[in-house]
């Protein structure tokens, strides 16, 4: 079943997947979905450990980053740590981690090159992570957590615009 | 909300976090999800691929090895593959824009930002079961059908040889 259009094929989809599943009459997957949501919500225990881990990983990584370790390399690896975390944080309400950890991939990916300043922008960010976890806060409604979100923000927001040296 | 049976669709979870494929696992059992199975990369899930016929596949966008954007690639360009038009969820931390848009360029049927709550899975779930997409081939594209909608309104080029205002401007 195709349909030539210049140089354009179209293909019939099977969907394989609505021939077997059944619509369920009279059943509303509301109740199904806030029970799976509670459900996921006991793998939270498994985060915390997830986040010792991750902290721990971009620790050592910041340490190459700032001793004679491989920049680029180091910055890297904190960015791989960091777009794990920022999906995983969010999921079980860490609000918070995820919008850090996803400020620092984004301030990665924007970077046109990763220098010094870059490597401190990335350390700020990290330094936040670690303050984050210290005083438990969840997200961006706590004082706290509002400041640094503030404060990150700031400091990516003057680098984009070319104000981020010294 | 629509409810589904699930149970006799087998999905395939590639995601190479051993925390998130059990996040996906757990969400996707809790919603009734016959079989589950995971691949740890690209390259393990189209081994898998190539061995049983799947109903949907979830996958992750950054693996080392074989990332998703080149798995999805890889299996929508392959003419003999077994399941070169499973639909395909692509889930991801990284929402800009150019990831949307390589995603879809790709061959992905849908796309999840993650952080995602199981809401926003079954919403995808019910996307593909309920408003699947046509396949397009074109010299440089394989894939379900990049234009989603279907709007009456729309008075622009379709960029088809049909349409004549792409015909009149090119």
């Amino acid at each position: 079943m195709s349909d030539d259009d210049d140089g354009v094929e179209f293909i019939s989809n099977p969907n394989r997947i609505r021939s077997r599943v059944k619509l369920v009459p009279g059943r509303d997957a509301s109740e199904m979905i806030s029970r799976a949501d509670r459900s996921v919500g006991q793998l939270a225990g498994g985060f915390s450990e997830i986040l010792s881990e991750s902290l721990e990983q971009v620790t050592a990584a910041r340490r190459d980053v700032e001793g004679a370790g491989d920049r680029e390399m180091g910055i890297a690896r904190i960015r791989k740590v960091l777009h794990e975390l920022r999906g995983q944080a969010g999921t079980f309400g860490y609000t918070l981690i995820s919008q850090i950890a996803d400020s620092c991939c984004r301030f990665i990916d924007r970077a046109p090159t990763l220098g010094p300043r870059e490597a401190e922008i990335v350390a700020m960010h990290v330094d936040a992570l670690l303050a984050v976890r210290a005083s438990d806060i969840k997200d961006a409604t706590e004082p706290a957590g509002a400041e640094l979100v503030t404060g990150l923000r700031q400091v990516t927001q003057q680098h984009a615009a070319g104000k981020g040296q010294g | 909300m629509k409810y589904y049976d699930l149970s006799d669709i087998r999905v395939l979870v590639v995601d190479d976090n051993r925390f998130m494929r059990n996040i996906l696992h757990h969400m996707l059992k809790t919603l009734g999800a016959g079989k589950i199975e995971h691949a740890r990369d690209g390259g393990e899930a189209l081994a898998l691929l190539a061995e049983a016929d799947y109903e949907l596949v979830l996958s992750d966008w950054e693996m080392e090895r074989m990332n998703g954007c080149e798995f999805v690639r890889t299996l929508r360009g392959d003419r003999g593959a077994r399941n070169r038009l499973v639909p395909i969820i692509m889930v991801t931390a990284n929402g800009m824009i150019h990831t949307v848009l390589e995603a879809r360029d790709s061959g992905v049927t849908e796309f999840l930002v993650k952080p995602f709550s199981v809401d926003a899975l079954y919403r995808r779930i019910l996307m593909v079961i309920e408003s699947p997409r046509q396949f397009v081939k074109t010299k440089d594209y394989f894939g379900p059908d990049r234009r989603r909608r279907n709007d009456p309104e729309y008075k622009g080029p379709f960029r088809r040889a049909s349409d004549e205002k792409s015909r009149a401007s090119g």
